[in-house]
This record gives C-alpha cells, sequence and structure tokens, in this order.
C-alpha cells in the first residue's frame, strides 16, 4: 500500500496561546543536560563551596551557645553579606561559572544555525524574541546555581535553624543583594553569550572565542598590569567586574585593592557589555537578518 | 478567495533587492515556483514565513493581511526548508512533536499527531530512531511530516525531492498529491521540473527576483510554440522543405534519423504542415506531435528575456 494511502486526519483541537510558543524550546534545551552525567557533576562541584556556608550556619545556630566549642564557633567567619560575596566570588565557583556558560551558551544559537533549524523554528508562530528568550532562559536557569539559587539556600538553612526570621530582617541585603547581582552580572553574562552564538555556526567557534576573550582576556591584564602596574587594565577583566559587583551589591569590600573598579566604571562594563551584545543581536535577528 | 495573494512585495539585502515587486495570486491546489539558481526563491518563501522583512508589499492567507495576522499567520502555513532543518541527537516522533508545539499544539496532542502524521509519510517504523540515522529519503519525508503536523492549510515545500532516489520521488510526489487532495494548497520550490509537471496545475516562474510568467501549465502549453517530428518525402533530401519552413517562418531542424524537428508557433497546426509540404513538392509520410515539455517552456519564458539559463 503507497504510504499516501494511510491516510491523512485534519487537527481540529484547541491550541496554545501566542505568547507560550517559547516553553517547547526552553524545555529542549534545558532537560538534554540533565541527561548528562559529567554536567550534573559539575553542577554538584559548583555548590561545594555553599557547603562550607551551610557548614558555618549549622555552627553558628547550634553550637554558639554551648561551652565547649563557643570559643571555636566564635572565631569562624559569620555567615552575613560579606561571607556570601565571598562565595559567589570564589575563583573557583566563578571558573565552573565560565565553564558552565561555553557549556551550555556556546550552542544556543551557533548550533541552531549549524543544524540549520534556525528558520525551521523561526518559520513557526515563534518570533525572534520569543526564541532568544527560550535560549537566553535556559542558560539563565543553570547561571542561577552560581548566585541566586545556593544564597536562597543558604538563607533558609539560616532561618529554618534559628527558628526566627531576625536575622533575615537584619541581613536582608543577602537576598535583594544578590538578586541584584544575579540579574546585572550573570544576566550579562546570558546576553554576551548569546550574542557570541549567533555570531558562529560552530558551537566551539563561539566557546574558543568565548576563552579568549575571557579567560585569556584576564590572563593579559595580569600580564600587562604585571609590567605596567597600570591598575585601570582590570577594567577589562570579567571576572574582576563580577567579584566587584558582587561586593557592590553586597556592601563588601572587593578582595582586591584597585582604585579603578569605582562603582560607576564597574556599571559602564556591565551596561556597555549589555549594549554591545543588545545590538549584535538585533542586527543579526532584526535589521540584517541572522538566516542569510 | 484566493489562498495566497501576493502584492508588489520587495526584499532588500542591503543595496541588493532579492525581490523587486512580485505580484501573483494562487487559488488553490499545487503551484510550481521555478526560477534559475539566485531568482528569489528561497528569499520569497522566506518573506511569506515572515523570515526575512518585506521593504514594501504585502500578502495575505485565506483573505487576511498578513501584517494583521503577525506570527500567527505561521500556524496556517507548513514549511519544508531545503537543507538540513533537523536536529541531530532528536528522536523522529520527539523532533515532530516539537515542531507541533511550537505550532501552538499541547504536549499530548502533539505527541499523538506526530506518531499519526509520521505514519502518514511512512515513517513508522523508524520514528524512535535518531533523526541522524535517516536516510535522506526519510528525511526529506520527516521534514514534511514537521510541516503537516499542526495541519496547515497552505505548505511551503523548498525542493522537497531533493536527493531523493526515483521510488522515494514518487512516494513524496504521491503525497503531495495525496495533501492537495486533502484541500491543501502547496507552493513547491524546485529545479525538477518533471515533479513540477507531475504535480501542478499552475507555475510562477521568477526571474531575478520578478515574475516572469504566473499562469496554469495547460493554458501555458496551449498558447506556446508547438513541436512537430516529421518525415518529408520528395525531391532531394528536404532542402526544398526546409526553406518552405523557413519561408513560413517555421525553424526545421534535421535530425540524424532523416525526421525534421519543427517548431511552430502559437496558432498554428498540423494543417500548416502539410500545406508547407505541397508547396515544397512533396508530402508528409510521417507526422508526430512533441509534448511540450515544462522545461522547455520554461527555457522560452528565460530566452524571451534575452537571458542565459546556465543557473538551471
Amino acid at each position: 500500500m503507497p504510504v499516501y494511502e494511510q491516510g491523512y486526519e485534519a487537527y481540529d483541537g484547541r491550541r496554545n496561546p501566542l505568547g507560550s510558543r517559547w516553553k517547547p524550546l526552553f524545555r529542549e534545551e534545558i532537560l538534554p543536560y540533565f541527561k548528562k552525567r559529567r554536567f550534573v557533576f559539575l553542577l554538584v562541584l559548583a555548590l561545594l563551596p555553599w557547603l562550607y556556608g551551610v557548614a558555618l550556619t549549622f555552627l553558628h545556630t547550634q553550637l554558639g551557645d554551648a561551652d565547649w566549642a563557643k570559643d571555636l564557633v566564635t572565631k569562624l567567619p559569620v555567615v552575613d553579606e560579606k561571607l556570601v560575596a565571598k562565595l559567589l566570588t570564589n575563583g573557583y565557583d566563578l571558573f565552573l561559572l565560565f565553564i558552565v556558560a561555553i557549556w551550555v551558551g556556546s550552542g544556543l544559537v551557533a548550533r541552531d544555525r549549524k543544524d540549520m533549524t534556525l528558520d525551521v523554528f523561526l518559520g513557526r508562530a515563534v518570533t525572534s524574541v520569543q526564541y532568544l528568550w527560550a535560549k537566553g532562559a535556559a542558560l539563565g536557569v543553570f547561571l542561577l546555581l552560581f548566585s541566586f539559587l545556593p544564597t536562597l539556600i543558604l538563607v533558609i538553612f539560616q532561618v529554618g535553624l534559628t527558628g526566627e526570621a531576625g536575622w533575615l530582617a537584619e541581613h536582608l541585603r543577602v537576598l535583594w543583594g544578590t538578586l541584584l547581582y544575579t540579574a546585572i552580572g550573570p544576566g550579562t553574562l546570558v546576553l554576551f553569550m548569546l550574542a557570541l552564538s549567533s555570531m558562529a555556526r560552530s558551537p566551539r567557534v563561539v566557546g574558543l572565542a568565548f576563552i579568549a576573550l575571557v579567560f585569556f582576556g584576564d590572563m593579559a591584564c595580569g600580564v600587562v598590569y604585571a609590567i605596567t602596574k597600570v591598575s585601570a587594565v582590570w577594567f577589562f577583566s570579567l571576572s574582576r567586574e563580577l567579584t566587584a559587583l558582587a561586593c557592590l551589591c553586597l556592601g563588601a569590600p572587593p578582595p582586591f585593592a584597585s582604585a579603578d573598579l569605582h562603582p560607576a566604571l564597574v556599571a559602564l562594563f556591565f551596561a556597555g557589555l549589555a549594549a554591545a551584545s543588545a545590538a549584535v543581536l538585533w542586527a543579526r535577528f532584526s535589521r540584517r537578518g541572522v538566516l542569510r | 478567495m484566493s489562498v495566497l495573494s501576493v502584492h508588489d512585495i520587495r526584499v532588500k539585502y542591503g543595496s541588493t533587492e532579492a525581490l523587486r515587486g512580485v505580484t501573483f495570486e494562487v487559488q488553490g491546489g499545487a503551484v510550481g515556483l521555478l526560477g534559475p539558481n539566485g531568482a528569489g526563491k528561497s528569499t520569497l518563501i522566506k518573506a511569506l514565513l515572515g523570515l526575512v522583512p518585506l521593504a514594501s508589499g504585502a500578502f495575505s492567507l485565506m483573505g487576511q493581511d498578513s501584517r494583521a495576522l503577525g506570527p500567527a499567520l505561521r500556524d496556517r502555513v507548513g514549511y519544508v526548508p531545503e537543507r538540513e532543518g533537523l536536529r541531530p541527537g532528536t528522536s523522529g516522533v520527539a523532533w515532530v512533536a516539537l515542531l507541533g508545539e511550537l505550532s501552538g499544539l499541547p504536549r499530548r496532542a502533539a505527541v499523538e499527531r506526530a506518531h499519526e502524521v509520521l505514519q502518514y509519510v511512512g515513517l513508522e517504523e523508524s520514528r524512535y530512531r535518531n533523526v541522524e540515522t535517516f536516510s535522506t529519503g526519510m528525511r526529506q519525508r520527516l521534514k514534511l511530516a514537521g510541516a503537516l503536523v499542526h495541519d496547515p492549510a497552505l505548505l511551503l515545500l523548498d525542493e522537497p525531492t531533493s536527493g531523493m532516489d526515483p521510488v522515494g520521488r514518487e512516494e513524496m510526489l504521491g503525497l503531495c498529491r495525496d495533501i492537495v487532495r486533502q484541500g491543501k494548497t502547496v507552493l513547491l520550490s524546485t529545479h525538477i521540473l518533471k515533479d513540477v509537471e507531475a504535480l501542478c496545475a499552475q507555475v510562477v516562474i521568477l526571474h531575478r527576483g520578478q515574475v516572469q510568467a504566473g499562469v496554469s501549465v495547460e493554458d501555458w502549453t496551449r498558447s506556446e510554440a508547438q513541436h512537430f517530428l516529421v518525415q518529408w518525402e520528395g525531391e532531394g533530401r528536404g532542402e526544398a522543405f526546409a526553406a518552405a519552413c523557413g519561408r513560413a517562418g517555421w525553424t526545421a531542424e534535421p535530425r540524424k534519423d532523416g525526421l525534421f524537428k519543427l517548431v511552430l508557433p502559437a496558432g498554428e497546426g498540423p494543417r500548416s504542415v502539410f500545406r508547407v509540404a505541397r508547396e515544397a513538392g512533396g508530402a508528409v509520410n510521417r507526422f508526430v506531435r512533441e509534448e511540450t515539455s515544462l522545461e522547455e517552456l520554461f527555457l522560452s519564458a528565460l530566452q524571451k528575456n534575452g537571458e542565459t539559463h546556465a543557473g538551471l
């Protein structure tokens, strides 16, 4: 029997509203990563420094009043804005943050361009903005694991173990500061990765470009600083800017002395990066068309 | 009411104008979109999908203006891209279901429809295989399933039989015929003119971003030059007959088998051939009408414009 004699039926069921069409793309971008053991292991590794924060919370709340442990516990750092800023910007987690940004972010648009599925997706009732939102949200969710999510868990532990909300009222900045840091820092990183990913057809090229810009950029800043002793070069270091941003948002002093990382300059860096990324995305998706 | 009405659309890539005031109407059925490389066929399809912005002009689908419909227009259109357009690592059914969801079908309905259309296109046994393991023909049918899953009114097929073997090609054309029978409209962009001949009742010829011709294949065949194979018997080797044909304004090309290939302008017929044969002092011994192929018509349409057809 010829295949076309097997019948075709029309569809007359309901359709989801236009505004929700990004959701399947978001889901398809997220779920495959949870099937990758190495990636999940990486996410678990990223949470290790936060176990230190949880341990501190436990010691302060449960053993702080015990006579035998009092002396030891008082010597330990308390859980506050300063500690959260340190946890957010420790070199280990920043490194893993960049790895995840490369792993997930490099293929966001580039893979669709490589497989030529971009015009298949945009040929559906999905707008460019919805498409970019779905892709960006997928990366954003993973970057939350390095920013707001562990902070929230730490706060829940703290409040849960003390049994009162007094600590939270006193350290509310931990929450809103981290939220602000997440929105500006990792948020800009998402935009940057989207823009970078839209500029190539190969995720590998995007990953290498990110490494060149961020890792080697940091190294180059270090070398130039070592030679010239001009601290202004750190303006171009993404990891330094993220650290400065976290400290600014949480009201903690930065772990490095650099007068050039003034709040206005940090704001300028992230605003500039976000604007440049948005301009690239606008050019690729709107004015010239990424599909050519 | 026409299914698709395109009015004076222009598309620019920088300073290059890819579509220069394209206007045509599609009443329904299958319509062939022909043109040499770079004619603007793929750009036209992308413009109809909203993938490239229109510099000017508009089009309407089922009587509704594209600008008023916005992205919802694409719920009524199915698209089979010329090149790949599949995601490796995804099973056939998952891919088609995803496309269904993107067209607004709820998850469960999308999965059910994916199974149905995969069975319809003959991929029910391969539906759980990853798409990268599919053969060229299977990939084309999978793309067709993806274009059909949300039950669109208009299908835009960009080279759907490209790279397929004869059996697969015939199956694909059979599917397209059945889709047309279901009341759907198919706009078939292809280089393979035989596919258009086999499927389409109407053709739109694009050249350098403009519509060169847009007529029904039947009318066009009737209105265009006619081709005959004639064996003339008389004195000599047919020089007199060739000269008489020349005087009548026809082309008479002698062949190795002794036959003449005659090309007559529209309006002339077999009676004229017999008359000219008599005038040349002989008679027609054998007379065969050659069907004018779409390819010849297509080439003649381009030649009228003084163009070469190297792109074909």
